[in-house]
């Protein structure tokens, strides 16, 4: 846990000097007396030293735990599924993409099949039909409910 | 004030309203029962359905939402000893040995009286407090009100969950993200890299979705899913399962809850799994018998439900006079006020007050309909805790664009949504908290527009937010809460190095 404290407290003070870099893009009119890159430039020195102290404290966990038992109390918890997580974040990237392509109806439905396949713990392949129909009925219902009940549009694709 | 009331009552007792307020007491039940669903998420999702109603009806459905989703909540605590919403955590702690024992009926039955008796108790407090309290905020300038957003993002980051520096950290992340788009008070772009959708910033809505409910999505893919099976005997109790004789063993406790909940709601960005662990805290300290806490009594669950329930009506106190959210879901009731065209704050009273009182009357229609259907329909529910979560989560993502979507009508904002999604996921990973940042997101151009028309008014000079009293005892009172942080956190250093030394 302290390793990835320390990383990240790296990465929060990377960002925070590229952001202060990019404050002085910022145009600054004559009319205000307080300028626009105040502020951001105030946050990002406060942020920047809580990120300091934090990898500080990162640091002094890390020592201290060096050459103690190895083994945290991780272990005990549940493996994560990395594999579906990465999964799933690629298909809400690609979904994104195909509603644009695709538009709301299909893109949902071909979406929702799949995205119900991965998140399925013990794989059957007559699920699939059942998502299928559980997927295309969900998906007119929710058309109808917001255009027609609602009047919320709903993305368009370019194909359909 | 009761005409007011009364009149609110009037405009929410029309058959379309009512109709649509079931309705989403009913959703939101569901949403607290299922855990991975929250009310935040509830309340969210529906929003977009809300574009199309009058203020006041869309207001009456969120509420509705929200205390149907706070309420919910304890359906699965106490049968799975899963929370079914955050705010409910502390109710599984005596809840489900309740279960074990047999008596689930009478946890359940209890559980949702109390709850009932927590809402109204701080829909009374919201009633006779937001007034008075609006009327010394209208009096705020810049001064005080940079001052306030400073206490309010101390007070946050002081006590929220896990570390102090986290908090802060986390309140701070939130206020970078507003960096992007045009700045307040002379409008000059900053970090748009170019692109034109981001010079009004990241819209309120993708941004608090993406981050409450598509973070909540991945961290469920992450589990492995089993479903728990449910006993669903032992579900009939007497009447609500609470006896006469018991309520009136219980009042201190149920007074002493309340009164937590509604405090912690009324400061900013605390929400309900605070309330709910803090007050069972204190009622197992208060009581006779704190061994018997945790094998499965009453006490725990009526000072856990009694609690997330108040802060309900404490949230919306600085919500409605301030325009700062009491809690996450306040958060996105401020972002549906927006897009109705309605600011939240002191002026609210005055210019609106039918909003206002409408927003009474459906926090009281909403209080007694969540009774009537959590009670009765109990088995309805429990049946829903069945739906398979991987057929449920990607219906949910799918509703999250729709609702993004719905904001602008521009994929730009489904893109915002995804992206602070797995942002969220990520910043999660690295123990960076949710409510803190989202209300940094919020509070952070507030901060930023007073801050600068202060200094503009005073010519630069700082001294003001030292010399106005009401800023002075906003920045006192954001000074103690950081000292007494600061000493809890080096009191219990010394504990563990004291511990560690004589282990």
């Amino acid at each position: 846990m302290a390793k990835r404290d320390l990383q990240f407290s790296i990465g929060v003070l990377l960002l925070c000097a590229l952001l202060y870099i990019g404050t002085f893009s910022i145009k600054i009119t004559k009319a205000v007396r307080v300028s626009a890159a105040y502020f951001p430039r105030l946050i990002l020195a406060i942020t920047a030293i809580l990120a300091i102290i934090y990898m500080i404290a990162a640091l002094k966990t890390l020592k201290n735990s060096k050459g103690k038992e190895k083994q945290g109390n991780e272990e005990n918890e549940e493996k994560p599924d990395i594999k579906r997580t990465l999964l799933t974040m690629g298909m809400f990237i690609v979904y994104g993409i195909l509603v644009d392509i695709l538009g709301f109806m299909i893109a949902s439905i071909g979406y929702l099949i799949i995205q119900m396949w991965i998140m399925l713990e013990v794989r059957n392949k007559k699920e699939i039909i059942k998502f299928a129909a559980i997927s295309t009925i969900s998906m007119v219902l929710v058309y109808f409910i917001f255009t027609k009940l609602f009047y919320v549009s709903l993305p368009a694709g370019s194909l359909f | 004030m009761i005409s007011l009331f009364l009149s609110g009552l009037a405009a929410i007792l029309t058959f379309k309203t009512i109709l649509l307020m079931m309705f989403g007491v009913i959703l939101g039940l569901i949403f607290g029962a299922i855990p991975g669903l929250s009310a935040s998420m509830a309340v969210a999702l529906m929003l977009p359905a809300t574009f199309a109603m009058d203020t006041v009806q869309g207001m009456a459905v969120l509420i509705a939402l929200y205390v149907g989703g706070i309420s919910g909540g304890l359906i699965s605590a106490i049968l799975l000893r899963i929370p079914g919403t955050p705010s409910s955590i502390a109710t599984c702690f005596d809840g489900y040995p309740m279960t074990k024992n047999g008596m689930a009926g009478k946890a359940i039955g209890t559980g949702v009286i109390v709850s009932f008796i927590g809402g109204i108790f701080s829909l009374i407090v919201l009633m006779f407090a937001a007034p008075p309290l609006a009327s010394i905020a209208i009096k705020f300038g810049p001064f005080e009100y940079f001052s306030l957003t400073l206490f309010a993002l101390t007070i946050i980051a002081t006590l929220s969950s896990g570390s102090f520096i986290m908090g802060i950290l986390s309140g701070a992340i939130g206020i970078i993200v507003t960096f992007v788009g045009m700045a307040p008070v002379d409008g000059v772009e900053r970090f748009t890299m170019g692109i034109y959708q981001l010079k009004g910033g990241f819209s309120l809505l993708p941004v608090l979705i993406g981050l409450f409910a598509l973070t909540e999505i991945l961290k469920e893919a992450e589990k492995s899913v089993k479903i728990k099976m449910i006993d669903t005997t032992n579900l009939k109790g007497k009447g609500f399962g609470l006896t006469l004789k018991e309520l009136k063993e219980q009042w201190a406790n149920l007074l002493r809850s309340s009164i937590i909940g509604t405090v912690i709601g009324i400061l900013p960005g605390i929400g309900g799994s605070t309330a709910s662990v803090l007050s069972y805290g204190e009622a197992k300290r208060a009581s006779k018998h704190p061994e018997k806490f945790g094998t499965g009594i009453i006490d725990g669950v009526i000072a856990s439900e009694a609690a997330n329930n108040a802060v309900t009506g404490g949230a919306l106190v600085p919500l409605l006079t301030l325009g700062i959210p009491g809690d996450s879901v306040t958060a996105i009731l401020l972002g549906g006020l927006m897009i109705h065209g309605v600011q939240p704050g002191p002026l609210l009273f005055k210019e609106s007050p039918d909003i206002v009182y409408g927003i009474f009357a459906a926090l009281f229609i909403a209080n007694i309909m969540f009774v009537i259907f959590e009670y009765f329909g109990i088995q309805v529910f429990i049946k829903v805790l069945k739906v398979p979560k991987h057929i449920l989560l990607p219906i949910v993502f799918i509703l999250c664009c729709v609702g993004a979507f719905a904001v602008n009508n521009r994929m730009f904002d489904v893109w915002t949504l995804i992206g602070f999604g797995i942002v969220g996921f990520i910043l999660d990973k690295c123990r960076i908290q949710m409510a803190p940042l989202v209300i940094g997101f919020i509070l952070g151009p507030m901060a930023e527009t007073n801050l600068r028309r202060a200094l503009m008014l005073s010519q630069g000079s700082v001294s003001p937010f030292f010399t106005k009293p009401i800023s002075l005892f906003f920045i006192i009172a954001a000074v103690l809460s950081i000292a007494s942080i600061v000493n809890r956190t080096l009191k219990d250093k010394k504990k563990a190095k004291k511990n560690l030394t004589t282990a």
